[in-house]
C-alpha cells in the first residue's frame, strides 16, 4: 500500500502545475513541420554575432489556424540555436521582422501582396493551401492519403536568398512558379 | 525497496528541468522530418486516440522504420521492442512471447486493422515468419491489459497493424529477398483507384525456408543421425507461411479478407530423445478473416462504426507431435496429430462522442458466436492421436463441437477538467454462454504538467478466457498422463476451468529534454490470479498411450486448474537522441521481476531476463546514399526452472550484434537491403520450454543469419 501512496503523491505533485492543452492533430502534426524544416534551411549571416544574439521568429499573419498551439510548442525551444519566439501579423510590409512566416488559406486574397513584402528579408514562407506554392510559397504542406507531406517552390527558392538543403528537397515534391504569376 | 528504487527514478526524471516541447507533443518531437511525414493526421488506432492522449503505454513504429530496420515480419519486431522475452524456434508457437512479464502467446491480441487474429477459442497465436509487416502502415503496440476496449485475452498487450490504404492513383510494388537456410520471401502490393469512390488493393506474401538447422549446435541432436528408415537422418523443420489481404473499398464501406498461414517446424523446443526432428512433425494453422466495415459521421461530433466479420481458424489435420514411444528407440514412433477448427461470426458497433476540449466518449456493443472443434478432440474422443480425416473428423465433430455466445458493451469518457489534465474512465461487460460473466474497469489521469513532459497513470484489470487447448489438453508421456475431460468428470463432476485474471497499474513518464533528446520511462505491477496451471491430480492414471493388454502402465495424471498466482514488477527507460541531422540513436533498458506465488514461497516465472538493454543507431545518408542501422541487445542472466541443468534458477543470457543496410538512390524506383542477425555469430540459448512434463534446459538458436533482396515500385 505503502508504494501504491507514493504513486499517487508523486501525481498529485505533478498535476499542481501548469496547464497544458489539446489540439486536433493535423495542425499538430503541421506545427511540428515548421520546426524540422528550419534544420534544412539556413539563412544568411546566421552564423554572426548579431543574428545569433536575437530570438528566431515564426510569424502567422492573420488568422491563426494553430489555435496558439505554435507558442506552446516552441516556447522553450530554440531553432537555429536561438530562443524562439512567436508573433502574430496583421499585415507584412518591408520592416516586418520574422525567419519563418506562416501564411494560412484564409489570406488567399493577400498573397501576392504578402509574397512581395516577404520576398524584401529572408523568411521562409510556408503555407497549406493549394496552389499557394506555384504562386510563390517557398514551401507549401498538404495532405495525401491521410499524410502530411510538402512541395517546395524551387524557382521560388533560388530567389529567396535561403539555402536549402538537398535532403529537405528530396523529400519534397518541387514545383515551379506558375506562369501567371 | 525495489519499489521505492523505481520510483524515486520516476519522481526525479519528471522532476528535471526540461527544453520543452508541449509533453502532447514528446511522440512528435523525437521524430525525424521522413518520420513525421510517415504519421497519420488522423490517429490510427482502433478509435482514433492519439499516442499522446491514449490511455496507455503505446508504441507506434512508422513504416519507415519497419523497412529500414528490416522487420519484414512481426516476430522481428517484436524482438526488438522494450519489454519482451522471447524463444526463438519454440515449435507451434514460431516464437514464445514474454511481455512485461506475463507469459504466452495466448494472452496477447494482435490485429489487422482492427480484427483479431488471435483463434477464437483461445488457442495461442502462431506468429514465425506468418504474420508480414509488408502490409503496414504503421504498428501500434500497447503494453499492459486492455480488456476495457478489447475483451478477453487482451491480457499482456495488444499489438495493432494498420494496414496501408489505398492511394489516390496506381500504385504497385514487388519485393524478392534470399537468404540464410535458403530462405525466400516474396510480395507484392497492388492498389488500383476506380473513379473517386471506389478503389481495389491485394497484398501478398510468400515465405518459404529449409528453416534454422541447429544439429551442429548441441550434441544432444547428435541422435539424429542414428534414425532408421522411413525416419530420415536429417534436421527438418521447413517453413512456408504466408500471409494475404485483399480490399475493397467505396467510400466509407469497406470488405477485406485476411489470411495468414503458419507452416513450421514443430520439432523445435523439444527434446531430441522423443521427438523426431523430420519435416512431418509440423504445426500447420491458417485462419481467414472476412470482414465488412462501415463508419460515418452521424453529426460533426459523433461518429459511428460497424463491423461484421466471419473467422475461421482451421488446425491442418497434418498438425502433429511426431514421437517416440520409448526415449531413443527410433524404431518405434507414433504420431499424435491434433485438430482444432474454430469458425466465428462476430460483430461491432460503437459511437465516438468528440466533445472537445472538455469530453470525448466512446460506447459500443459486440456479439460474437463461435463453434469450434477442441485441439485435443481427436484423444478426446477417439482415445487414439488419430488425423482429424474421413470417418474420423466426423465422429469428432459430432461429439466435440463446442459453441459459445459472448456478448460485450463497453464504455470509457475522458473529462477535460483542466487544461494540464485528462481523466479517463471505462468499464466493460461480457457476458459468455459458458464462462463467467466478467467486468472489467480502465481508470487513469494523463498529466502535462511542464513543457515537455507527459505523466501517465492507470488501472486496469482484464480476463483471458480458458482455451479450449487447455480445457481439453490431453498427452501421455512416461512420465505422466494428462487426463481426459470424462476422466475428470469421473471423479469430479462439472470440472471446468475458468476465467485467468489480471489488474495491474501502470506508471509512464514522457520528457523532452531537448529540440533533440526524449527520455520515456515506464514503470509497471501486474497481480495475476486465477491462472491456469498444470497439476498433478492423481498419482496413478492408466497411461492408454504406454499400455497393452498384458502390461498395462499407470502413471501420474495430471490436469489443468485456475491455482497459479503471479506478481510482476517491472521498469523500462527509454532515450532517443539525435546527434546529428544524419544519426540519430536510440537505448532501452528494462528491468522484469516477475514471481509466481506459492503456498511454499515464491519462485521466478522462468524465461525471463530480469535485466535487458537495447542500443541502436541509425545513419543516413551515409556516401550519400546508404542507410546502415547497427543495433546491439544483451540479455541478462535469464531465468530457468531446469534445476537440473541451472541449480541456482539462472541461465547465462547473451548478446546479439544486427545489422540492416538500405539503399533507394542507387536505381531508380528500386530499393536494395540486407539484413544481418547475430552479425558476431555468438552462442545464444534462450530458456527452455516446458516439454510436457520436464523443462527444457536451454533452446540453441543459429549463428550468424542473413538475408538481402531488392524492392521495385511503381
Amino acid at each position: 500500500m505503502k508504494k501504491h501512496s507514493l504513486l499517487i503523491l508523486n501525481l498529485i505533485l505533478l498535476l499542481a502545475l501548469k496547464p497544458g492543452f489539446a489540439q486536433k492533430s493535423e495542425y499538430e502534426l503541421k506545427a511540428h513541420f515548421l520546426g524540422k524544416f528550419t534544420h534544412y534551411v539556413d539563412w544568411p549571416g546566421s552564423n554572426s554575432a548579431d543574428d545569433t544574439a536575437r530570438t528566431f521568429i515564426i510569424g502567422i499573419i492573420g488568422d491563426d489556424p494553430f489555435n496558439r498551439q505554435l507558442e506552446k510548442i516552441y516556447q522553450s525551444v530554440n531553432l537555429k540555436g536561438r530562443p524562439t519566439e512567436i508573433r502574430y501579423f496583421d499585415r507584412i510590409d518591408g520592416d516586418s521582422r520574422c525567419d519563418l512566416l506562416f501564411i494560412p488559406a484564409t489570406e488567399k486574397n493577400r498573397l501576392k501582396k504578402i509574397l512581395k513584402a516577404a520576398v524584401q528579408n529572408p523568411i521562409l514562407t510556408v503555407s497549406d493551401s493549394p496552389g499557394f506554392a506555384e504562386a510563390g510559397v517557398l514551401i507549401n504542406l498538404y495532405v495525401e492519403n491521410n499524410k502530411i507531406g510538402f512541395e517546395i517552390n524551387l524557382d521560388a527558392v533560388n530567389k529567396s536568398g535561403l539555402a536549402f538543403d538537398y535532403r529537405l528537397l528530396k523529400l519534397a515534391r518541387i514545383i515551379r512558379t506558375r506562369q501567371d504569376n | 525497496m525495489k519499489q521505492l528504487l523505481i520510483l524515486f527514478f520516476l519522481g526525479w526524471l519528471a522532476s528535471l528541468p526540461a527544453q520543452g516541447w508541449d509533453s502532447a507533443e514528446k511522440d512528435l518531437s523525437g521524430l525525424s522530418l521522413e518520420e513525421l511525414m510517415s504519421i497519420e493526421v488522423s490517429g490510427a488506432s482502433k478509435y482514433s486516440q492519439k499516442v499522446s492522449e491514449a490511455p496507455a503505454t503505446l508504441l507506434v513504429i512508422s513504416q519507415q522504420e519497419i523497412r529500414e530496420k528490416g522487420y519484414f515480419d512481426l516476430s522481428d519486431l517484436l524482438k526488438d521492442l522494450p519489454g519482451i522475452d522471447l524463444v526463438d524456434n519454440a515449435r507451434g508457437f514460431g516464437e514464445f512471447y514474454t511481455i512485461h512479464g506475463i507469459e504466452g502467446n495466448d494472452r496477447f491480441l494482435v490485429l489487422i486493422d482492427g480484427q483479431k487474429i488471435n483463434p477464437v477459442s483461445g488457442t495461442f497465436l502462431s506468429v514465425g515468419n506468418s504474420i508480414s509487416l509488408r502490409f503496414a502502415r504503421q504498428v501500434e503496440v500497447l503494453y499492459g491489459p486492455a480488456s476495457v476496449m478489447y475483451g478477453a485475452d487482451a491480457f499482456s498487450g495488444v499489438i495493432n497493424i494498420i494496414s496501408e490504404k489505398p492511394s489516390a492513383s496506381v500504385q504497385a510494388a514487388a519485393y524478392l529477398s534470399y537468404g540464410s537456410a535458403n530462405s525466400i520471401d516474396a510480395g507484392a502490393e497492388v492498389f488500383i483507384p476506380s473513379g473517386k469512390d471506389l478503389s481495389f488493393s491485394l497484398m501478398v506474401r510468400e515465405y518459404r525456408s529449409d528453416g534454422p538447422d541447429l544439429s551442429g549446435k548441441d550434441s544432444v541432436y547428435d541422435v539424429i543421425e542414428r534414425y532408421n528408415p522411413p525416419l530420415r537422418p536429417e534436421f527438418e523443420q521447413p517453413v512456408d507461411d504466408h500471409t494475404i489481404l485483399l480490399r475493397s473499398q467505396y467510400r466509407n464501406l469497406s470488405l477485406s479478407w485476411y489470411r495468414q498461414q503458419f507452416d513450421e517446424g514443430n520439432g523445435f523446443a523439444q527434446y531430441p530423445r522423443s521427438n523426431i526432428f523430420n519435416k512431418e512433425n509440423k504445426w500447420k494453422s491458417v485462419i481467414d478473416i472476412l470482414w465488412t466495415e462501415y463508419s460515418a459521421d452521424l453529426a460533426p461530433e459523433i461518429r459511428m462504426s460497424a463491423n461484421l466479420a466471419w473467422v475461421s481458424h482451421v488446425q491442418d489435420p497434418e498438425t502433429q507431435f511426431y514421437k517416440t514411444r520409448q526415449a531413443y528407440n527410433y524404431n518405434d514412433t507414433f504420431h499424435q496429430y491434433l485438430t482444432g477448427r474454430d469458425k466465428t461470426i462476430r460483430s461491432g458497433l460503437s459511437f465516438l462522442y468528440h466533445g472537445r476540449p472538455a469530453f470525448d466518449l466512446i460506447a459500443g456493443m459486440e456479439a460474437e458466436h463461435t463453434s469450434s472443434i477442441p485441439p485435443y478432440a481427436n484423444d478426446q474422443v477417439l482415445g487414439t492421436s488419430l488425423k482429424f480425416e474421413g470417418q474420423n473428423a466426423r465422429l469428432i465433430e459430432d461429439a466435440l463441437t463446442i459453441k459459445e455466445q459472448r456478448y460485450s458493451g463497453f464504455l470509457q469518457a475522458t473529462l477535460r477538467p483542466a487544461q494540464n489534465l485528462d481523466l479517463i474512465g471505462g468499464i466493460r461487460y461480457d457476458y459468455s454462454s459458458r464462462y463467467s460473466a466478467t467486468a472489467n474497469p480502465r481508470l487513469g489521469l494523463i498529466s502535462r504538467p511542464w513543457p515537455g513532459t507527459t505523466v501517465k497513470l492507470f488501472y486496469g484489470t482484464a480476463f483471458q478466457a480458458p482455451s479450449l487447448f487447455l480445457q481439453y489438453e490431453q498427452f501421455g508421456s512416461v512420465g505422466g498422463v494428462m487426463l481426459s475431460v470424462d476422466e475428470l468428470q469421473e471423479t469430479n463432476p462439472g470440472w471446468k476451468l475458468e476465467n485467468q485474471k489480471i489488474q495491474t497499474w501502470q506508471l509512464s513518464i514522457d520528457r523532452q529534454f531537448s529540440e533533440k533528446t526524449v527520455v520515456n520511462a515506464v514503470a509497471y505491477y501486474h497481480l495475476l490470479d486465477d491462472l491456469i496451471e498444470r497439476v498433478r491430480y492423481t498419482d496413478s492414471a492408466y497411461n492408454k498411450y504406454f499400455s497393452t493388454p498384458e502390461n498395462p502402465v499407470y502413471s501420474p495424471g495430471f490436469r489443468n486448474e485456475n491455482v497459479g498466482k503471479q506478481e510482476i514488477q517491472g521498469l523500462d527507460v527509454s532515450l532517443k537522441t539525435n546527434f546529428l541531422p544524419w544519426l540519430s540513436g536510440y537505448g532501452t533498458y528494462s528491468f522484469t521481476h516477475a514471481v509466481a506465488k506459492r503456498a511454499d514461497g515464491e519462485v521466478d516465472i522462468p524465461r525471463i531476463a530480469r535485466n535487458k538493454l537495447w542500443l541502436g543507431l541509425t545513419a543516413r545518408d551515409v556516401f550519400g546514399f546508404l542507410t546502415i542501422i547497427p543495433r546491439y541487445k544483451w540479455v541478462g542472466e535469464i531465468s530457468n526452472r531446469n534445476k537440473t541443468a541451472f541449480p541456482d534458477g539462472f541461465q547465462s543470457g547473451y548478446s546479439s550484434f544486427d545489422m540492416t543496410l538500405e539503399t533507394r538512390s542507387l536505381i531508380r524506383n528500386t530499393r536494395i537491403f540486407a539484413r544481418f542477425d547475430n552479425l558476431l555469430n555468438a552462442k545464444i540459448e534462450h530458456s527452455g520450454l516446458y516439454d510436457q512434463v520436464f523443462y527444457m534446459p536451454v533452446v540453441h538458436q543459429p549463428g550468424l543469419q542473413f538475408r538481402a533482396g531488392l524492392e521495385l515500385s511503381y
